[in-house]
C-alpha cells in the first residue's frame, strides 16, 4: 500500500502524504508512518497540490524561520533525516513546545531569535542548502531576503509561504503575491504554488539562488 | 583583523586566514552558558584573552566546526539548555500581564454566573422583592431570610444545596478579583509607578498587557496607546470604511467616558501623556507623575 513519493524520504498511501519517524504527539499513524496534515502544515499542502520541486533532500541543511511549536519541523527533520534542521522562532511561548520536540530528534537545533536579526543567531547558524520560511511578518519577502543574503549557499533553495493576510489585509491577495514576487526578482523563481483548499489567501513560492 | 564568534570558538582572522583560535570546551553545558553571554552581550573570557591589547573589530566567516572537532549533537543539547535557561528568566511585568488578563476573565464569569444565579433563584422565590442580587447572593444560605413567604413549596433540600453552591463559587470568585486588583495595584505602583499614577493601575495594566510588555509599549507611538483595546474597530475601519474608533481600553478612565464633549480630542490628549508616563517609567524611573496630570488637567480645561 504504502509507496514512496516522487521525493526523498516521503511516502504516500494514495490519500495522505506519509513520513516515516517517531510520533512527537498523538498523530495518526499507519505502519509506524507518521500521517501528514495538509491543514496543519503547509508544506504538506504544497506537496498535496502537486509541486514539482522538493528543496528539502535527505542530507539538506535547511533555515527554518517561524518553527512554531514545531508541526512542520517534525516532518521536516524526518525529511532530511542525514541532515540538519536549524530553527528560529521568536515566541518563547511556542518555544517551549518546540523545545520538547527537540528532545526527541537529534538534527533539530532550536534558536530563540527574531528572524528579523539574522546577526543574532549569525554565530549558530551554518551556511545552509534551504531557507524555509513561514512566518507572518508584514515585510516577511524582506526577511526572507536578509536571512537569504546571510546563510544561503548558492544554488540553494528558498520555499517561502506568502501570507497574503499578514503582509497586508486590505489589499486583494493576488496583488500582494504579485508584489511579493516582484520583490524576490534577485533569485531565480522556480514555482507558484496556491495552497487552496488547505489554507486560505496563502502562496507558496520556490526558489533558487544564483 | 577580524574576531570572529561561533558557537565552538574565537577565532582571529586576518583577510580570510584564521590566526589565533581559542575553542570552548566539548560540553554542551560550557556551551550553552557561553551562548547566554553572547545573546546577553557581555564579553566572552575567551574573546578577552584572545584580543588582549589589540584593536579588533567583529567580523563574520564560514568557519566549520567538525575541522574542530565538535559535532552538531552537541549543538543540539546545547541549544536546547541554552532554551530551557532563557525560560526561567522571565520579565517582571509579565506577573501583572496575567494577573490583570485574569480580572477580566473572572469579571466575565461572574456576570455569567450571577445571571445564572438569578433565573435559578427566581424559580424557587419567585416574588422576591429584593432588586440588588448582589446582596442576596452574599447572604443567600438556602433559605429566603428576608421574606419566607414568598418561598415557592416544592423545594427539596438538594436543590437549595445546590444553588447555595453556586452563590459560594461566585463569592469566592469575587474574592480572587479583589484579591487580584490588590495586586496589579501594587505591582503598578513598582514597575511603572507614572503610569500607574496618571491612568490607573488598572488601565495601565491592561495598556501593558495589551502591547505585550513595559519595553514595548514605550517605544509605541501615543496614537496606537489610544487605540490599544480597539483593533477590531480599527481594521473594519480600515478594510471597510467604517467609523473610525477614538479610543481602546483607556475609554474605562473617568476622565474619559465621563466627558460630556470633545471625548475624542480628551482621548487623544490622555494618550499622549500616558506615553510619556510610560517613556518615563521605563528610561528615567523619575517620578513625574503629579506633573503630568496637572498637565493633562489644564490641557483638557482648555476646551
Amino acid at each position: 500500500m504504502i509507496k514512496e513519493y516522487k521525493f526523498e524520504n516521503i511516502y504516500s498511501d494514495g490519500k495522505h502524504i506519509l513520513t516515516k519517524g517517531s510520533p512527537v504527539w498523538n498523530e495518526k499513524t499507519i505502519n509506524n508512518y507518521r500521517i501528514w496534515n495538509p491543514r496543519r502544515s503547509k508544506l504538506c499542502a504544497m506537496i498535496l497540490n502537486k509541486c514539482k520541486i522538493m528543496p528539502i533532500k535527505k542530507n539538506s541543511t535547511v533555515l527554518y524561520l517561524g518553527a512554531s511549536s514545531g508541526t512542520t519541523v517534525s516532518y521536516v527533520s524526518d525529511i532530511a533525516d542525514k541532515g540538519m534542521i536549524y530553527c528560529v522562532e521568536f515566541s518563547g511561548r511556542v518555544f517551549r513546545d518546540l523545545i520538547a520536540m527537540c528532545e526527541k530528534r537529534k538534527n533539530i537545533v532550536p534558536i530563540l531569535a527574531d528572524a528579523n536579526q539574522p546577526e543574532s543567531y549569525q554565530h549558530i547558524v551554518e551556511s545552509v542548502d534551504v531557507v524555509y520560511q513561514d512566518i507572518a511578518q508584514r515585510n516577511q519577502i524582506q526577511i526572507f531576503k536578509k536571512n537569504a543574503k546571510m546563510f544561503l549557499k548558492k544554488n540553494g533553495y528558498g520555499i517561502i509561504m506568502v501570507k497574503a493576510r499578514s503582509i497586508d489585509t486590505t489589499a486583494r491577495p493576488e496583488d500582494v503575491y504579485k508584489k511579493a514576487v516582484e520583490d524576490l526578482k534577485d533569485f531565480e523563481i522556480l514555482e507558484k504554488i496556491g495552497l487552496e483548499p488547505y489554507c486560505k489567501d496563502h502562496l507558496a513560492v520556490a526558489l533558487e539562488n544564483k | 583583523m577580524k574576531l570572529v564568534t561561533k558557537w565552538f570558538g574565537v577565532f582571529l582572522v586576518d583577510e580570510d586566514e584564521i590566526v589565533k583560535y581559542e575553542l570552548f570546551p566539548k560540553n554542551s553545558d560550557e556551551i550553552a552558558e557561553r551562548l547566554k553571554k553572547i545573546n546577553d552581550g557581555e564579553i566572552l573570557d575567551e574573546e578577552e584573552k584572545l584580543t588582549k591589547g589589540m584593536e579588533i573589530e567583529k567580523g563574520e566567516r564560514d568557519i566549520d566546526y567538525s575541522d574542530y572537532g565538535f559535532t552538531l549533537d552537541l549543538l543540539h543539547s546545547a541549544s536546547i539548555q541554552f532554551g530551557k535557561m532563557l525560560f526561567r528568566e522571565i520579565p517582571e511585568d509579565r506577573y501583572v500581564i496575567q494577573a490583570v488578563n485574569a480580572i477580566d476573565e473572572i469579571n466575565k464569569a461572574i456576570n455569567i454566573m450571577t445571571e445564572r444565579f438569578i433565573e435559578w433563584y427566581l424559580y424557587y422565590f419567585p416574588e422576591e422583592k429584593e432588586k440588588n442580587f448582589g446582596k442576596i447572593i452574599a447572604e443567600y444560605d438556602g433559605e429566603n431570610k428576608t421574606n419566607p413567604e414568598t418561598e415557592t413549596h416544592n423545594i427539596s433540600s438538594t436543590d437549595k444545596e445546590m444553588l447555595k453552591d453556586v452563590a459560594i463559587s461566585i463569592l469566592t470568585l469575587q474574592k480572587t478579583k479583589n484579591k487580584l486588583e490588590k495586586y496589579v495595584e501594587k505591582e503598578m505602583e513598582k514597575i511603572a509607578p507614572n503610569l500607574s499614577f496618571f491612568a490607573g493601575p488598572r488601565i495601565g495594566a491592561k495598556l501593558i498587557a495589551l502591547s505585550g510588555g513595559l519595553g514595548r509599549l514605550s517605544v509605541m507611538p501615543s496614537s496606537k496607546i489610544q487605540l490599544l483595546g480597539a483593533e477590531k474597530a480599527l481594521f473594519r475601519h480600515l478594510s471597510h470604511e467604517g467609523k473610525s474608533p477614538k479610543y481602546g481600553v483607556i475609554f474605562q478612565h473617568p476622565v474619559i467616558h465621563n466627558a460630556k464633549h470633545n471625548r475624542g480630542r480628551i482621548a487623544r490628549v490622555f494618550a499622549n501623556n500616558a506615553a510619556i508616563a510610560v517613556r518615563a517609567d521605563y528610561y528615567s524611573k523619575h517620578f513625574i507623575g503629579n506633573e503630568l496630570k496637572k498637565r493633562f488637567m489644564k490641557q483638557i480645561s482648555k476646551g
